[in-house]
């Protein structure tokens, strides 16, 4: 029996209206699935769209953003279609969050252990007593030790701060969690702990993990599958393994080279240029023509100024593993098409 | 004569007195010390690029503001070129703080608060110039600008001078950063995190960048950083630092693939690798890096060793010289002598 | 609102019929006492036949000097005691910060009287004017050095402040080309608020006979109109206007002032979704 994802996103495109008038489209025909107990990581640099899929999917946009398009089907119910009061329901219930730039996000005039603890009052139904035994779990499960629970956030390091975040993400037993750059303000050391908690976590309650972050090395790690954003758009989608070793739209190409990577011994020579990407990631309020990624791809053709590519399906026939990449060079039908 | 090291550190240590509450003043309790930096050497040859590798906390920022002058050390020496930093002197024995900052030039992490936001990118560059007295108003200060901004790689130099910081993005400043660095020509750079702020694709850019004035002008380049996979890349040697200390230094190849020091080969364990089918043992050591003002007794890394001995809570290990270029800083590494 | 107030107080006398001074009598020769609003005066007269509309012109040239004047000099002051204390700190910072300090405990309005009072008494050869603006000016700089003072530090951490220090700049330098600027604003909002709180204050000591007799300020506009009972006399044109006038530009000032105080605010940061960056937003904690 298969087994239905537990977060379905089909289509989805958002934007925001921007002071000067102008609209900027931040993401646009975003689709992918997670599977339950599975770790999907969205990657991408600075205003791909990373942050904004995260905030539609848990219509947390800010006042000048709309959702234009799509649906996100939690366990086969579109989000999108409930009313507010049902979608609070759902939020940190059965969708938590950690924010970007979390650790900051703690009110520094409340007691650790409290601001847990309010998380939980807030959606539970659970009493004072329960709730603080609540808290102690949760505090022993992201390893705090419990005497610090009555601690102020400024007490707190980094490392122990993201901690209380997760802690808090987790205090109502969400079965799907989104991770929006968690460990890019710590140190290498703090973030591997953290990241090895996470991945405790997950065995312990199976819970799905959406990781959000700009490190291809992190992503390499936690996650099963991965999406590259570009522009707002998905440029490539698929089983990590694959993505990373059979890459196959330009950007992820380059992406990979352009990322210094310790494991591969040649790479030690000193004074040896790294691949870069020339130009820019593109303004959202003023994407180019065509295919986003076309003004610096290195293998652009005319289509790709004109017409946004479809998604190919790369994967090899019979496959479990997806691998999908939007990119006009590998659809044959297109170019023969076209070239007629 | 030998030339001299276009750098050298004997010693360099920096203590932050912790401010006493009023209790601890009237009953004339001793201050306690944040060891920021405790006994710091080492040295830079001319071209040569040196990478200071290591996590918060662990002095790297405080030994660049000491050898920029921007906060004094308190024990230990630092040579340029064989000069202490004192008054000017015929004998070339010592230099003055101004001279020297012509020399020695510092680039910044955060390429949005390097700028002044109210100054344009003419202003900028030019700074250096105008406030050594260096350039002419006019033709000369403006070749010099434009030739600095292309070097850095903003061409055409002329669209960018009116421009104001926050026009620019973080790529752009950090050249600009870069261009005003360079313009006086100096023998050394600093650069304290440059790229770690910028994104993956543009880092590329600024490094090469960097790389290519390396090879231009002979520069020699302290690169300070946490992210050792920049390092693997561009520096020809690598220093690691630990609370204060370096623990371990030697050619990039050589510390990276046969690291002596237990912290140096816990740090490599675990930085993230993009291969996903690479396995490796990571050591991820637990706790977080304690308080340069409670030192803990012998070795200072010993609470968070794998391989701690029962000699290394008691002795402060000296450095051992592994070969020439390799020392590192461990009691373990003396028994294998 | 301001504008207005400054255009008219330089244009006096070519809104003026007549000088403040000037008696205008009737067909009889008398003067024309408390005489309501009419075509020869449009504000009527004073209880000595004078023109309450020339006298509200030309009052506005006094008072609005007395308030720039007295306004500025608490600038320059209050500038220079900020940015000299936050830049060099120490002792120098002590120091000007306790002079600050003594002034702030004091109450103001007492003090000024006392001030005026005996400086008057002193027979400096001085215009009562000048007193008062020195008074003003001297006791009022309290608040701007504090802002200041407060600001500076802050800029003075900044990255961009280091970078110059690295590059080899003096003290003049850095204040002058960095620091200055940022705090240009801030400076130019705060004197505005001043200038208004200086008319104000003006208004009052010349309420309270401490002004300039031969010179009539809004301020003493008023304390004539209650000296001579105009309440009584039902000559409301004689309080109204000028006590009209001073919210009036105080009003205007302080509006203003705010506004500025907005718009120049250098806190305030680029929304990052209008121009790439290309930057990773979060910075390292504790790196130091």
């Amino acid at each position: 029996m298969t087994t239905i994802p537990i977060l379905s996103v089909r289509n989805l495109t958002a934007e925001f209206q921007l002071a000067n008038k102008k609209n900027a489209r931040a993401i646009e025909n975003i689709s992918f699935d997670v599977m339950p107990g599975q770790t999907i990581g969205l990657v991408g640099e600075s205003g791909c769209g990373k942050t904004t899929t995260l905030m539609s999917i848990m219509r947390l946009l800010p006042a000048n953003g709309r959702i234009l398009a799509g649906n996100a089907y939690f366990k086969g119910n579109d989000l999108f279609a409930i009313s507010e009061q049902e979608m609070r329901d759902h939020r940190w219930k059965d969708l938590a969050i950690i924010f970007q730039g979390a650790m900051n996000a703690l009110n520094p005039v409340m007691k650790i252990g409290n601001q847990i603890r309010e998380a939980i009052l807030l959606h539970n139904l659970m009493d004072r007593e329960k709730a603080d035994a609540r808290v102690d779990e949760l505090l022993e499960l992201v390893g705090i030790p419990r005497l610090r629970r009555d601690q102020y956030p400024h007490q707190y390091s980094g490392g122990m701060r993201q901690r209380a975040m997760i802690a808090m993400a987790l205090a109502c037993s969400p079965e799907l969690l989104f991770a929006d750059e968690p460990t890019t303000a710590l140190d290498v050391m703090i973030q591997a702990q953290v990241l090895e908690l996470l991945k405790q976590i997950q065995i312990k309650l199976g819970l799905a993990i959406v990781l959000v972050t700009h490190d291809l090395g992190v992503i390499a790690e936690m996650c099963d599958e991965v999406v590259v954003m570009y522009g707002g758009m998905i440029a490539e989608y698929g089983d990590t393994e694959l993505v990373y070793n059979q890459p196959q739209h330009p950007y992820t190409q380059r992406l990979l080279e352009s990322f210094p990577d310790l494991s591969s011994p040649g790479n030690y020579s000193a004074g040896q240029d790294l691949m870069t990407i020339p130009g820019t990631p593109p303004s959202l309020s003023d994407l180019p023509a065509g295919c986003r990624f076309n003004p610096r791809c290195h293998k652009t053709i005319e289509i790709c100024k004109r017409m946004i590519p479809n998604s190919v399906d790369m994967s090899a026939p019979g496959s479990q593993k997806k691998h999908y990449a939007t990119c006009h060079l590998l659809n044959r039908d297109e170019l023969k098409a076209y070239d007629q | 004569m030998t030339s001299d090291p276009i750098l050298e550190v004997r010693q360099l240590g920096k203590y932050f007195p912790v401010r006493q509450n009023f209790l601890e003043i009237f009953r004339r309790q001793k201050p306690e010390v944040v060891r920021a930096v405790d006994g710091v050497s080492f040295c830079i040859e001319k071209g040569e690029v040196l990478a200071l590798v290591g996590e918060s906390g662990c002095g790297k920022t405080t030994i660049a503001q000491s050898l920029i002058g921007l906060t004094e050390a308190t024990k230990g020496e630092i040579f340029f070129k064989g000069q202490t930093i004192g008054v000017d002197r015929q004998d070339g024995k010592s230099i003055s703080l101004k001279k020297l900052r012509q020399k020695v030039q510092v680039v910044f992490q955060d390429p949005y608060e390097s700028l002044n936001p109210r100054a344009s990118i003419f202003d900028i560059v030019a700074e250096p110039l105008v406030v050594h007295g260096m350039a002419k108003e006019g033709q000369d200060l403006n070749n010099r600008v434009i030739s600095s901004l292309e070097e850095a790689g903003l061409r055409p130099a002329e669209d960018f001078l009116l421009r104001y910081p926050h026009e620019l993005s973080g790529g752009q400043r950090q050249r600009v950063v870069i261009a005003s660095a360079m313009i006086l020509e100096p023998e050394l750079l600093i650069a304290d995190e440059p790229v770690s702020m910028l994104d993956v694709s543009i880092r590329a850019e600024v490094l090469n960048l960097l790389n290519a004035l390396r090879k231009s002008r002979g520069i020699s380049i302290l690169f300070i950083t946490h992210d050792l996979g920049t390092v693997a890349h561009f520096a020809d040697r690598l220093a690691v630092m630990y609370l204060g200390r370096i623990v371990e230094i030697g050619l990039t190849d050589e510390v990276l693939k046969d690291p002596q020091h237990p912290y140096t080969k816990a740090l490599l364990s675990v930085v993230p690798v993009p291969n996903p089918r690479f396995r490796r043992k990571m050591v991820i050591l637990t706790g977080e890096t304690p308080n340069p003002i409670n030192l803990p007794n012998g070795c200072r890394f010993h609470p968070r060793c794998p391989q701690v001995m029962e000699s290394c809570k008691v002795i402060d290990p000296p450095s051992i010289q592994l070969n020439i270029t390799h020392e590192a800083t461990c009691l373990l590494l003396n028994q294998e002598i | 609102m301001v504008i207005s107030a400054i255009l008219t107080a330089l244009f006096a006398p070519l809104l003026t019929p007549y000088t403040p001074t000037e008696v205008i009598r009737d067909s009889n020769g008398d003067g024309l006492t408390f005489a309501s609003p009419s075509v020869h005066a449009p504000l009527g007269t004073d209880d000595a036949g004078r023109d309450i509309w020339s006298q509200l012109i030309y009052g506005a040239r006094v008072s609005l000097m007395v308030g720039f004047l007295a306004g500025f000099i608490a600038m320059f002051v209050g500038s220079t005691f900020g940015i000299l204390a936050g830049y060099f700190g120490g002792r120098l910072d002590n120091l000007l910060m306790r002079i600050t300090d003594v002034l702030l405990v004091i109450p103001d309005l007492p003090l000024m009287l006392v001030l005026v009072a005996t400086l008057r008494q002193m027979d400096l050869h001085v215009s009562p004017l000048v007193v008062l603006i020195a008074v003003i000016g001297l006791l009022y700089w309290t608040s701007t050095a504090r802002l200041i003072r407060s600001q500076v530090l802050t800029i003075k951490e900044r990255q961009f402040v280091a970078r110059a220090r690295a590059i080899g700049a003096g003290n003049g330098h850095i204040i002058r080309k960095h620091i200055l600027p940022q705090i240009m604003p801030l400076i130019v909002a705060n004197t505005v608020l001043i200038i208004s709180t200086a008319i104000l204050v003006e208004s009052g000591l010349a309420f309270l006979g401490l002004g300039d007799p031969t010179q009539p300020s809004w301020g003493a506009m008023l304390n004539f109109a209650f000296d001579r009972s105009a309440i009584t006399n039902g000559a409301w044109w004689f309080y109204l206007p000028p006590g009209l006038a001073i919210v009036w530009v105080t009003l205007g000032c302080v509006l203003l002032g705010n506004v500025l105080e907005e718009m120049l605010n250098p806190r305030l940061t680029a929304h990052h979704l209008e121009s790439n960056k290309n930057m990773v937003a979060i910075q390292k904690e504790g790196d130091k």
